[in-house]
């Protein structure tokens, strides 16, 4: 396990890492491509009020009053696009031969939850909407007994492959419990 | 009123966006590697934000905030 993943798991010593998953490189470049588009506005009203209103450019209230809205929306896109890349780097799921761990990252909030492969009772996988389907990326439900409910991978690269592999693991480790609990005499 | 009410405006976000920015490079040094590409991330955001204020300042310096835009008149 790298020194990164230390800093938020502690690995057992039989655990073996299967997938490290992030959301998929297009859902960042999708956020990219909108925060573009977002810079530009700016810069089409700019040229807008030129030729239709371009006294207003030159009043001398609110020439001054435009140039700050413009400096507060661009500052503002900046820093919610900087926000938006930490949360795309710093949200992750890491699949191993034992559990799933769900590190999420929020401006204010950091949620580490794990759950336990052999108490997975269903696992979908599921692209929906034309770029999920032609970049192959989508969101992995996995279902367990408990009360806890869904735990959601979302916008992964290849989850119908990742679905089937928690799958063939937890069944693994659902039987590896069960050898267990039977040679200790107890339940699982 | 003068034009430097929408300079204390101003002001007043700029320190909000500079808290926030804290928050979020906190994060960002607190849990990313330090050999990662996310700290070019970091470069860029700083430069980009350095920019921005900048460029504002060099917009807005000529301008003489002292005039008036709107007067209250309470004379009966």
């Amino acid at each position: 396990m790298s020194i990164y993943l230390k800093r938020f798991i502690s690995q057992k010593p039989y655990e073996k890492i299967i997938y490290f998953l992030r959301r998929d490189t297009i859902v960042f470049i999708k956020q990219l491509v909108l925060f573009i588009f977002l810079l530009a506005i700016p810069v089409g009203l700019y040229f807008f009020f030129k030729n239709t209103f371009p006294s207003l450019l030159q009043s001398t209230i609110f020439y001054p009053l435009l140039m700050l809205l413009a400096s507060i929306y661009y500052l503002t896109v900046w820093l919610v696009a900087f926000t938006a890349f930490i949360d795309y780097y710093l949200d992750f799921w890491v699949v191993t031969n034992d559990r799933i761990i769900n590190v999420e990252q929020r401006l204010f909030s950091r949620t580490i939850s794990e759950l336990d492969l052999f108490k997975i009772q269903d696992v979908t996988g599921q692209s929906k909407g034309f770029l999920e389907t032609m970049f192959d990326y989508g969101n992995v439900y996995v279902q367990t007994a408990g009360a806890t409910g869904r735990f959601n991978f979302e916008e992964v690269p290849n989850p119908r492959e990742v679905a089937s592999k928690i799958i063939v693991l937890a069944e693994e480790d659902r039987k590896y419990h069960l050898k267990e609990s039977n040679s200790t005499g107890g339940t699982v | 009123m003068t034009l430097s009410v929408f300079l204390i405006v101003y002001y007043i976000f700029l320190a909000l966006f500079i808290l926030f920015s804290l928050f979020a490079i906190y994060h960002l040094v607190r849990f990313i590697p330090p050999s990662s590409a996310a700290f070019f991330t970091l470069y860029i955001f700083l430069a980009g934000a350095a920019i921005i204020i900048f460029a504002t300042w060099q917009g807005i310096q000529l301008i003489d905030w002292t005039q008036t835009f709107f007067t209250l008149n309470f004379s009966l």
